[in-house]
């Protein structure tokens, strides 16, 4: 049961984790207002850290 | 009440951002502006009940559109329309200054003209009558001293109460857009045109200041006395020398070690013990207690130490850009760099390249032409960063005993030749392009705004600890997994592991090295994670935990020479390790801005291959010219 709740908020803070490095690397490098690198024009910062 | 626009425009070092700082305090979002890398900054505030947007448009002498900044802020004031345009002036410049307030007046833009600098003004014995120059120009104007907050509440409320258009402009600024209009019109060629427009703005500009300054007393310029010895004469470049020192000295000894000792404590401490306890008493299981304790947390932990130092040398490096010195930095050092192709301004990037790459990268905008720009970007990486000093501590200490401080110093020295001769490379190959020239405004000296310096510090460290978070928290846990796992599950033997598998891949690469080890193998894979972690694998493979503090290095090479580690190099190619892991493949998050920087995928990898390239080459030779010798 430990395992399950100790591994469980690990393993969703390593989700969180992945998802900004999915979009920090690939598909957020923007900060132009819009969110996506087909609409994103600007190859600014990413829209959830604004680094 | 409707919510108020608001941009902010002016020259560079008019005090625009301190300004928009006073207005908008940490209510700001930092971007680029689309398709160039200048920031793009919007604040926000409420003043009596309005919200309030502030747009820091980027300090141009012009709005020609000649650099990106100036295509930018005409772009800007076209396209948007701003319920107020504020021109941020340096009242102890007027002449300098309202030449973009003429431009802006030509282009049809209503304007409220902050006369900011009120204090330099009045040091140099200038007066500027305000009731006359918004006589004279058709607009209101507010005096201003952004750095003490002095007329910044006017400031507000002018923005809320004043009605722009009962403001017209004298007759003297009607006729001299009649004028422009009718030099355009007049037929001539492009260049005639501007030079007529030019002549007849700076004669309009000349009037203006005639009529509205008057020189109280003749006042001996400070920042000039100051300058005969910090930006002219042979002392300049020493006492440039001397001023890094010191900074160097606060952030790696005086200031950050202590703080970054003190993480370093806590969390090898209180928070490794106290999250073992926890796990060990809540029941976990040994593989979770171990990917959380020895993966995540050692991580996370290693990245942690850096930040205090982080920190501090940006709030040592924004304290000098407030007080105006390093606009002078760059004068010193231009003949120097500019024999390596880049600008004085390229110094900056460099010297933030001692503390760490990515800074280094960013701050390589502050350079004017697209070429500087990418040939700092793409050699600074070479520069011995934080995160290779203990790589270099632990070698020198284990196989040059006596000689380590000789042996870290010449890594350093090499890491200096090698971006040179890469930056003399790439200008007369990839990068090649006809010399470039800068403007530089050396601004006078002050005494900094300290909410300015905290922001802009705040600013550029905070990545890192967002990059702690996440990008260290996740590679550490995938290095821990590789470590301890392979094709049938967990793994006691370290040499079974994923990790030593494609160590053992690139091993061959270094055959002619002399370290053709799975473990330096290994090392040297996650050295591209992050440099840090290039000691921190040597250890966990040879079995001695832990990690390297250089002032402690002695201790530790002794216990990792009782290891394996000790047989597994010799003198020369330990050496030659040092060499391979100075100038390698940066780490990604290096890469990461790279590719942001640099404007695509295809200048990261372009940088990823060339660095690993002629580091490989240099080590190559380092190693057997060594053998030659008979080392």
């Amino acid at each position: 049961m430990a395992d399950v709740i100790v591994g469980g908020v690990f393993f969703i803070a390593l989700g969180f984790a992945f998802r900004h490095i999915y979009y920090h690397f690939k598909s957020g490098s923007c900060s132009c207002g819009t969110e996506t690198s087909e609409t994103c024009s600007c190859g600014g910062s990413c829209p959830h850290c604004k680094v | 009440m409707s919510d108020i626009s608001i941009a902010l425009t002016g020259n560079p070092n008019t005090g625009k951002s301190t300004i928009f700082n006073q207005l908008t305090g940490a209510r700001q979002k930092i971007g680029n502006w689309p398709g160039v890398t200048v920031d793009k900054k919007i604040g926000y505030l409420n003043y009596q009940g309005r919200n309030i947007t502030v747009v820091d448009l980027p300090g141009t002498y012009s709005v020609s559109a000649r650099s990106p900044e100036e295509a930018i802020v005409m772009d800007f004031l076209k396209n948007n329309k701003m319920d107020v345009v504020v021109d941020v002036l340096d009242s102890s410049n007027l002449e300098r200054n309202l030449f973009l307030t003429l431009q802006l007046m030509e282009e049809g833009i209503p304007l409220l003209i902050d006369l900011n600098m009120q204090d330099e003004a009045k040091k140099r014995g200038l007066v500027v009558n305000k009731e006359k120059l918004s006589q004279i120009l058709g607009m209101p104007v507010v005096e201003t001293v952004g750095r003490r907050s002095d007329g910044v509440k006017t400031l507000l409320s002018v923005f809320t109460t004043e009605v722009m258009e009962k403001y017209h402009p004298s007759e003297m600024i009607q006729s001299h857009i009649e004028n422009v209009k009718s030099i355009n019109e007049s037929g001539k060629s492009a260049e005639e045109i501007e030079e007529a427009i030019i002549d007849a703005r700076y004669a309009l500009i000349n009037n203006i200041v005639s009529e509205v300054v008057t020189i109280d007393k003749r006042s001996v310029s400070v920042s000039e006395t100051i300058d005969k010895y910090l930006a002219n004469g042979i002392l300049a470049p020493f006492l440039f020398l001397g001023i890094m020192y010191v900074v160097f000295l606060i952030t790696f000894e005086w200031i950050g070690q202590p703080i970054a000792d003190l993480v370093d404590e806590l969390v090898a401490g209180p928070i490794t013990e106290g999250a073992t306890s926890f796990l060990e008493g809540v029941g976990v299981s040994e593989w979770l207690k171990a990917m959380i304790v020895d993966g995540a947390i050692a991580g996370v932990g290693a990245v942690l130490t850096f930040v205090p130092l982080i920190f501090i040398l940006f709030f040592c490096l924004s304290f000098l850009d407030g007080t105006g010195y390093m606009a002078r930095v760059a004068f010193v050092t231009d003949p120097v760099m500019r024999r390596v192709g880049l600008t004085g301004k390229g110094i900056m990037p460099m010297m933030m390249s001692f503390g760490c790459a990515v800074p280094a990268i960013m701050g390589a905008r502050a350079l004017d032409s697209e070429k500087d720009r990418l040939t700092a970007i793409m050699v600074t990486p070479f520069l011995t960063c934080g995160a290779k000093l203990p790589i270099m501590a632990l070698f020198a200490a284990m196989f040059f005993p006596d000689n380590a401080a000789n042996v870290v110093f010449l890594m350093y020295i090499i890491g200096v030749v090698m971006a040179i001769v890469a930056a003399k490379i790439l200008g007369a190959t990839v990068l090649k392009d006809e010399g470039s020239t800068f403007l530089l405004e050396l601004p006078p000296y002050r005494i900094p705004d300290i909410k300015t310096v905290l922001l802009e510090t705040w600013d550029k460290g905070k990545g890192y600890l967002i990059k702690a978070g996440t990008i260290i928290f996740a590679a550490s846990v995938i290095v821990w997994f590789l470590a301890n796992f392979n094709f049938s599950g967990q793994t006691e033997e370290m040499s079974e592991s994923f990790l030593a598998g494609l160590g053992g891949i690139i091993a061959p690469l270094f055959y002619f090295h002399g370290f053709n080890t799975w473990e330096a193998g290994a090392a040297v894979i996650n050295g591209i994670l992050a440099k840090e972690t290039v000691v921190s694998t040597m250890g966990i493979l040879y079995g001695v935990a832990g990690e390297i503090d250089p002032d402690t290095a002695a201790e530790e090479a002794e216990i990792f020479l009782n290891s394996g580690m000790g047989a597994a190099f010799t003198s020369l190619s330990a050496f030659t390790f040092m060499v391979f892991s100075q100038l390698y493949t940066p780490c990604v998050t290096a890469l990461g801005t790279i590719k942001k920087e640099a404007g695509g995928f295809k200048w990261m990898a372009f940088s990823a291959v060339y660095m690993f390239f002629l580091a490989w080459v240099v080590s190559l030779l380092v190693y057997q010219i060594g053998r030659l010798l008979g080392f």
